[in-house]
């Protein structure tokens, strides 16, 4: 660092100390606001769901095959398979974006052609367990499944109008040589099922685990609320029995590893996102962030059209580092955010920034990536729309 | 020892696995004194050449050894067959 840089920023530092602006109420109310949010998520969300989202995560990426997927995405696939593969495959394959962008170049140059590989660059960062996973959790189970099938959904429609719209300059780009794809397959340890039921013990051990009391004291669901914890119990025991029969040592530490990676990757960025977005907003249902409440209900708040063009647009440029998007959108929502914009938001962000977008436009070119934000933006926006005049 | 390998690629976009896979890598070949090259390759043109779906990769001499995962040095030390 050369000394002058040094000295600016030390003068920056100095300004930013002498204009604090630490007396306003609101400014105080605000920093308080933030660690109360991050208290909150502490206590009600780490333990019984991101940890346990973050191991499943982590055996997703160890354990499914993931040639066995990469198959499905070859030259040689079939083209219906092919969408429907890539449009899913995000939640086995990637969680963060720097893994999507090698394996989509490759799908468009050497694989399955345009119209799959944008459906995958949508659905690789966009479909992520973790994040379905704890937008259903804090943002509510309807957002959730919506968040879920609207992603897949748009994944499909995404890949195959794009792959319409430039089917001419399609037919002669495909490079030939060797099919990287065919080769992706390894041999298998276990039967598909046995990696099945573990993860599907996992996912069990966190629905018990989270289980809610029902309003009424009778029924289905009142009944499990009262054994949710033996229920979590034995499906921790049963995980147990399987670790011990079907896995080895080695792969288990590699599950362990994979793991650690995605915490070590995602807490600090999400506690840091959860503290900003508390400053700002405030805590839902209250008024108390450094941005008024009234601003965001009359931007976002509401169904309208223009509401929803807005959340979508500004999804689309900002950068979300995973799972940031949900604190954001939790207090955006406390503070008048509609349902429609919400779910908006959720459709373009994760899956578009600007930095992201200038990365695909150096491998696309200008035309094919205004056409995919474009289609993004679009169609976000109507399905916000949408599900605003539906359900809320 | 003869060392076969002139050129070992490492293939990531730039994020911190690939930065710490080239790490493990030029730690093995440094410590080894092995006359080889370690390149660092963001180009996602020469991913798709090599025919690399997951990353970080390792490659040597253009032949794909290693991709999904940053290797241990004990990985790394193995495929170079020094181990």
């Amino acid at each position: 660092m050369r000394e002058r840089t040094k000295l600016l920023l030390l003068l920056l530092a100095f300004a930013a100390a002498y204009f604090l602006p630490i007396e306003s109420p609101r400014a105080q109310a605000a920093i308080l606001e933030g660690l109360f949010l991050l208290k909150d998520y502490a206590r009600q969300h780490v333990l019984l769901c991101l940890v346990p989202a973050f191991f499943i995560a982590g055996a997703i990426g160890q354990f499914v095959s993931q040639g066995a997927v990469l198959r499905y995405l070859g030259s040689s696939a079939s083209r219906p398979v092919a969408y429907g593969v890539a449009s899913v495959s995000g939640s086995v394959l990637a969680v963060c974006s720097c893994t999507v962008l090698p394996l989509f170049a490759s799908i468009y140059r050497r694989g399955a052609g345009l119209g799959p590989a944008t459906a995958f660059l949508y659905s690789g960062p966009a479909i992520n367990v973790l994040a379905m996973i704890l937008t259903a959790r804090v943002l509510g189970l309807e957002l959730g499944v919506a968040r879920a099938v609207g992603a897949v959904a748009f994944a499909v429609v995404v890949g195959l109008a794009m792959a319409g719209l430039f089917r001419r300059e399609e037919a002669e780009r495909q490079r030939n040589g060797p099919d990287p794809f065919a080769a992706a397959a390894q041999p298998q340890a276990r039967r598909p099922w046995q990696d099945a039921l573990f993860l599907f013990t996992m996912v069990a051990i966190l629905v018990f685990a989270n289980w809610g009391a029902a309003n009424q004291a009778v029924g289905l669901f009142a009944a499990i609320y009262r054994v949710h914890w033996m229920l979590a119990l034995a499906g921790l025991a049963a995980l147990f029995v399987m670790m011990r029969r079907w896995y080895g040592k080695d792969e288990l530490e590699q599950w362990l590893q994979a793991t650690w990676t995605f915490a070590k990757q995602i807490t600090p960025l999400l506690l840091g996102g959860i503290l900003v977005s508390g400053w700002l907003m405030g805590r839902p249902g209250t008024d108390a962030g450094l941005l008024p409440s009234a601003w965001v209900a009359s931007s976002v708040g509401g169904n309208g059209l223009g509401a929803n063009l807005l959340a979508s647009v500004a999804g689309a440029l900002m950068y979300f580092a995973t799972l940031t998007e949900i604190p954001i959108l939790q207090t955006l929502l406390g503070s008048g955010m509609g349902q429609g914009p919400a779910l908006a938001l959720l459709l373009a962000g994760p899956a578009l920034s600007l930095p992201s977008m200038i990365v695909i436009r150096a491998y696309l070119g200008t035309r094919k990536t205004v056409a995919y934000v474009g289609l993004v933006v679009a169609m976000a926006t109507l399905t916000g729309w949408l599900y605003g005049a539906l359900f809320a | 020892m003869e060392n076969p390998v002139s050129v070992i690629e490492v293939l990531g976009p730039g994020c911190s696995r690939c930065h710490e896979t080239y790490r493990v890598v030029r730690h093995v070949v440094d410590e080894a004194r092995l006359a080889c090259e370690v390149r660092k390759v963001e180009a996602l043109d020469r991913m798709v050449e090599l025919g690399v779906l997951r990353t970080p990769a390792v490659a040597f001499d253009g032949r794909v050894v290693h991709q999904g995962s940053i290797p241990k040095s004990d990985d790394v030390k193995r495929l170079l067959g020094l181990a």
